[in-house]
């Protein structure tokens, strides 16, 4: 069996059985109890697997002998040997996280029947006090760090579903989380990692009737569906709104598949006084009665998105069936029984991970939404070309920058379709990677009648001597079709032409996923051995004004 | 739980090849049947079935035919 990723625990207490939670991950162990030892040593032999991911879960009293003290004795608080442990703690995590990967730190936490004296707990001193106090000093310490994800093992002991601690299996194996919490934890880590992959959701798709609202609209009409007032009801599907716009807020797309007529469902979505998500909210809409699964299919197509990007919400357990059986890759969550339970559900999905949020973000459904105008618009111009030039497209190049890398990390690690190379970089590797002498890397700004953009791609090229090689071409599927990729490739190639390099040459990595890419290049190259590209099939195109902006 | 189930997800835990399982296959005899892959099988076990293995049989179970018996029983109780 393939894995999809390979981690190596780093533990101080025994989690052997997190491995049976955690299919198709190759899960290995570091020394028991040598937590420090090994991400101190490079040379261990813990690391010669390679792990694409580490995961160190240690427990305060291990950490910092002086908190162990601590805990035998309150009166023995030395808060400034705890904070130097702590930090001397953070070190090692820093020494092993210099050496690249993902790295995942689980918060310290005490199982929930260590009960200290609750009535000091909180107080400075107080147990609960001391290890937040030890916590937030390790989060700080490891803040600046762009590959260590601190993960909050207190939220994963409330989340749990079922008991944190189990006697049976502490005392059969020294096991101190139950399986119950190791099937929580491993969820996280899974969703955590497939964040950091590129791998979260991009897309809910959403019923209405009985899942927006309550009531089906085609018979209760607009002042009959429940929605908001002094109505449990009501106040459930606003609250499910609520968390849906959220999730929009933070750069999730949301559209609408619905059987229903499209006149009376806008028809609340736009004057229902208690909506809270409103068209403009929405970033594509199927109300209409054909099968629902072809309805998804061609929103996410035009969204140009994958499916696996897609979430689809509903309460019919014959719709979800459908959608699951016709298109696998969508996640298809069940929905509780009750209504009651939708709205724990909505705030609860794990799909939708990101190592970091930007203000873009907030604006994706507005850019998507902007794209979509721009298509439509298109049907009312009668050739491409008048059309494209219509845009008034800018293109904005400009070398990367401090305040361009998390973007462009970003378009690096959740673009597929369009990434010649499809390196998965995070922001150290990559900044590392482009101030390599020879090497240089580009951001592209796109702006046109419609707005900006924002950073739409990213090229960058290794020289050497009088050739060069292109090794990422990365741009965001939302531009695609307008030329922006053949501009950038062409302002690259003059500006090399200007440094004396005259032959530039792509290793294109075709992957499942970049057709687009691959259609894109091939004509570019002079013929497919060398991968060489053609200078003069290398132009600007007309509609398209090229900016450039010097470091 | 059936046998061939129990068989299946014995092997995925001990490392060994399916084929190689029976109702007769102890504890020392697998390779891979340590103390803490037995804890881990009995813990997906356990997961897999829903019901709870007692400490002591936990401890005194031998071969795959005693845990799968275990369970059995659990099993019919539960129902």
């Amino acid at each position: 069996m393939s894995s999809d990723w390979r981690m190596l625990v780093l533990a101080d207490s025994t989690l052997v059985p997190l491995r049976q939670f955690l299919p198709k991950v190759e899960v290995s162990f570091g020394p028991h109890g040598q937590v420090v030892q090994s991400l101190l040593d490079g040379g261990a032999v813990c690391w010669q697997e390679g792990a694409e991911v580490v995961l160190t879960w240690s427990r305060p009293q291990c950490m910092s002998p002086a908190f162990a003290r601590y805990l035998e004795a309150p009166w023995r608080l030395d808060w400034e040997a705890m904070a130097r442990e702590t930090e001397a703690f953070a070190g090692a995590i820093r020494v092993a996280a210099g050496r690249g990967g993902s790295h995942l730190v689980t918060s310290w936490a005490l199982p929930p029947h260590e009960r200290g004296i609750q009535a000091l707990s909180m107080r400075p001193g107080g147990l609960g006090h001391t290890l937040m106090r030890m916590n937030l000093l390790l989060a700080d310490c490891l803040a600046d760090l762009p590959n260590v994800v601190l993960l909050d093992a207190q939220r994963w002991q409330s989340a749990c579903d079922g008991p944190v601690h189990d006697a049976k299996w502490e005392a059969l194996g020294k096991i101190a989380m139950s399986p119950a919490l190791l099937a929580t934890a491993a969820g996280e880590i899974r969703a955590v990692v497939d964040g950091i992959r590129g791998k979260g959701r991009k897309l809910i798709v959403c019923d209405l009737d009985n899942t927006l609202w309550g009531g089906v609209a085609g018979d209760d009409m607009r002042s009959g569906i429940a929605l908001g007032g002094h109505d449990a009801r009501g106040e459930a599907f606003v609250q499910v709104q609520r968390y849906l716009k959220r999730l929009k807020e933070r750069g999730i797309l949301l559209a609408i598949a619905s059987k229903n007529e499209e006149a009376t469902a806008l028809d609340i979505i736009d004057n229902h006084p208690e909506m809270i998500l409103r068209r403009e909210d929405f970033v594509a809409w199927r109300i209409d009665w054909e099968d629902k699964a072809g309805n998804i299919a061609e929103i996410v197509a035009a969204l140009k998105l994958r499916l696996e990007s897609v979430v689809f919400l509903d309460d019919s357990p014959a719709e979800r069936d459908r959608v699951r059986a016709a298109l696998p890759d969508v996640l298809v969550p069940e929905l509780p029984e009750h209504w009651s339970g939708y709205p724990a559900l909505v705030a609860g999905l794990s799909c939708f991970e990101t190592p970091r949020v930007s203000r873009e973000d907030g604006a994706r459904t507005q850019l998507y939404r902007a794209d979509a105008e721009r298509r439509s618009g298109s049907a009312g111009v009668a050739d491409l070309d008048g059309w494209l030039a219509s845009l008034e497209t800018e293109l904005v190049m400009e070398p990367l920058s401090r305040e361009s890398l998390p973007r462009a990390v970003q378009l690096l690690n959740k673009s597929n379709q369009f990434n010649m190379a499809t390196r998965r970089l995070d922001e150290a590797a990559f900044c590392a990677w482009a101030v390599w002498p020879g090497h240089a890397v580009w951001t592209g700004r796109v702006q046109d009648k419609f707005g900006d953009q924002g950073i739409c791609l990213v090229v960058s090229v290794k020289r050497d001597g009088g050739e060069a090689r292109l090794v990422d071409l990365v741009m965001s599927c939302r531009v695609m079709g307008r030329g922006i990729e053949l501009a950038a490739l062409s302002f690259l190639a003059e500006q090399l032409r200007e440094e004396g390099v005259n032959l530039l040459y792509a290793s294109l990595e075709a992957t499942a996923a970049n057709a687009p890419i691959q259609r894109f290049l091939a004509p570019l190259f002079e013929s497919a051995e060398t991968q060489r590209l053609c200078g003069e099939r290398l132009a600007v195109p007309a509609h398209i004004h090229i900016k450039e902006l010097i470091a | 739980m059936t046998m061939q189930e129990l068989i299946e997800l014995s092997a995925g835990i001990l490392g060994a090849a399916a084929g190689d399982l029976t109702l007769e296959s102890r504890r020392g005899e697998v390779a891979g049947w340590d103390s803490m892959q037995h804890l881990t099988l009995v813990m997906a076990l356990e997961q897999a079935t829903g019901v709870s293995i007692a400490f002591d049989d936990v401890v005194g179970v031998e071969s795959l035919g005693e845990l799968l018996a275990l369970c059995g029983e659990k099993e019919a109780v539960a129902r």
